[in-house]
């Protein structure tokens, strides 16, 4: 049985592996095996190459030249190709409503009942029971 | 090709949803702008939003020869497709922001960059007297005449009707004016939007990350041996890393407010459908420890007053239907505020902050309602003062003079959140001091009044 994966995207910028180290940490000590990609090319590269079944991406994401575009929910769309790439589980982090990409959401959930979405407000991570909330949401 | 409406659009946009709105609330205006300029100067206008056609002025706008064109549907699509590749940039440029179109007519073209989509507005059209432009006429005429003799004739003779011209450098410069006054417009609104997101989202990210790392630097101090730190060293060091992270989670409501502020134009339709039952006893309690350390800066006391019903059992906040999230930020607005406006300059004022739950709050009342009290010593308000001070962006006049940083967001977003959850907010603050004496301590509260269904009833 594979072992619980997340791919955890942030922007392309040289701190954001900092930003997001303490975070993959704590997955970490939860149990699962995370690796990073830092821009929408990078994650579906590694999403294409397999041996990932869940991941967790940030709704704002680098373009695949590694700029972020303004209003740019790129997120949401790699979250698409990785329901097409048959992964079972994916997160959402976010620091807006989720109705806010509501439309787009009842799309994905449509489009793929097979998949799990969840949607996790950044503002809350730094409460440690929100992070169990959080590996809980990215288990099966 | 018809003319598709803009939400419409921004409906088949996966960011379409979010980022569209501020878009949606500026179009009207320059659909107004447009429609203005076209009347003034004779000019059509064509509005393409990526590859689809979004807006056009009535075909009286139009030289006859394109309203003959756009009047045929034999004829129409080769415009539309033409007007398509020119607002694709596929054609050249006649001169600087002109471009010829199939049929020798010249048009003004403007590009727009919106964050979720290029607007590329066509200026046209004037009839291009040039051999080139002759050319094209000649050949269009000449190709629908081999199906429809008798719109070729119309159209011959709506050429020869239409007035010939050119762009003029002051058309130009009206162009200029205009596209630019659009362009401040979507960037003031579609664009204040995006960079305000992308701003909260990188502050969000530091302040998750130096949360994080406060966190666990706390933890590695706490291991560390005996000898390495003295056991002072080890208390400081823990007391600032606590500080550092209170710091941070607290940083996050104040992105999250201006995030409220800025951007959400449907708020309540936003946050409403996410309603769930809450918990206000652990809300007010998580928020009151996350405000201690704070507090404690100041030398200020967090008093959660325990009240007990009929001398039995003490008083617990019932749970709300609410946005646990959004509760989390109205606590965070009025704790915060009683903090930073309580006296610490003052020998001898109360360094207090006195919480009470009034359950229920007015016994009587159409519906049955409690209340979070948040009290606090210090700066007050007038009457005058106190009418406006839900309003966004308004301070009160002690507080401009002795707390010189605040946004004034604070009490207009509680206010927000309370109507949200059908609740009221109400402030009072009694001055406490001398008649004459200028300035003396105020004793400001603010009440937090919730609808509620009691237990007792839920029951049946």
């Amino acid at each position: 049985m594979r072992q619980p994966a997340i791919l955890e995207l942030l922007w392309a910028d040289d701190d954001s592996r900092g930003a997001v180290a303490p975070l993959v940490r704590r997955l970490r000590e939860r149990g699962f095996r995370v690796s990073v990609a830092t821009s929408y090319a990078e994650a579906l590269t590694l999403l294409s190459e397999g041996a990932f079944n869940a991941l967790l991406v940030d709704i704002i994401l680098p373009r695949a030249d590694d700029t972020v575009g303004l209003g740019s929910y790129q997120g949401l769309e790699l979250a698409r190709d990785a329901a097409e790439l048959n992964i079972e589980n994916i997160a959402f982090l976010t620091v807006v409503q989720p109705s806010e990409v509501a439309a787009e959401y009842r799309r994905l959930e449509a489009d793929y009942p097979g998949v799990k979405f969840s949607f996790h407000d950044k503002m809350l991570l730094l409460d440690p029971k929100n992070i169990d909330v959080l590996a809980n949401s990215l288990r099966r | 090709m018809s003319v598709t409406t803009l939400s419409e659009l921004l409906s088949k946009s996966p960011n379409g949803d979010a980022f569209g709105r501020p878009l949606l609330s500026v179009w009207p205006h320059i659909d107004s702008i447009l429609r203005a300029f076209s009347t003034a100067t004779s000019l059509p206008i064509f509005v393409f939003f990526n590859d689809a056609l979004l807006f056009r002025t009535p075909p009286e706008t139009m030289p006859p020869f394109c309203q003959r064109m756009l009047d045929s549907p034999e004829t129409a699509p080769l415009c539309m497709k033409d007007g398509q590749r020119r607002a694709a940039g596929d054609v050249p440029e006649v001169k600087e922001g002109v471009q010829m179109c199939h049929a020798g007519m010249l048009n003004g073209r403007r590009e727009i960059e919106t964050g979720i989509g290029t607007l590329v507005i066509l200026f046209g059209s004037k009839k291009s007297i040039t051999d080139e432009a002759g050319r094209r006429r000649a050949r269009v005429v000449q190709r629908v005449a081999e199906q429809a003799q008798d719109h070729a004739a119309e159209l011959d003779a709506a050429d020869r009707a239409s007035d010939p011209g050119d762009f003029e450098p002051a058309d130009m410069a009206l162009i200029n004016s205009i596209t630019d006054i659009i362009e401040r417009l979507i960037s003031a609104t579609a664009g204040f939007h995006f960079q305000t997101f992308n701003m909260a989202h990188e502050l969000s990210l530091m302040l998750i990350s130096v949360g994080f790392h406060s966190e666990d630097l706390n933890e590695l101090v706490a291991g560390l041996k005996g000898g390495a730190l003295t056991a002072e060293t080890k208390a400081q060091m823990s007391e600032s890393n606590k500080l550092i992270f209170t710091q941070c989670r607290l940083g996050l409501y104040i992105v999250r407010n201006f995030l409220s502020h800025a951007n959400e134009t449907k708020y309540r339709e936003v946050v409403k459908p996410h309603f769930v039952e809450v918990n206000m006893e652990d809300l007010l309690q998580e928020m009151v420890e996350l405000h201690r350390p704070l507090a404690a800066e100041k030398k200020i006391k967090i008093e959660v007053v325990e009240e007990k019903e009929k001398e039995k059992e003490p008083v617990a906040l019932p749970a709300v239907l609410g946005n646990a999230m959004e509760l989390r930020r109205l606590f965070y607005n009025v704790i915060s505020n009683a903090i930073k406006y309580s006296y610490h300059s003052i020998p001898n004022a109360r360094r207090v902050i006195r919480i009470r739950r009034k359950v229920p709050y007015d016994p009587g009342f159409k519906k049955e309602r409690f209340a979070v009290a948040v009290e606090n010593y210090g700066l007050g308000l007038t009457e005058e003062e106190r009418r406006s001070v839900f309003r966004a962006g308004f301070r009160v006049r002690q507080a401009v003079e002795e707390v010189p940083i605040g946004s004034g967001i604070g009490l207009s977003e509680a206010t927000k959140i309370m109507q949200l959850h059908k609740g009221e907010i109400r402030l009072h603050s009694k001055s406490l001091h001398e008649p004459g004496v200028e300035q003396g301590p105020y004793l400001t509260t603010v009440d937090l009044i919730f609808p509620y269904v009691p237990r007792r009833s839920r029951r049946t």
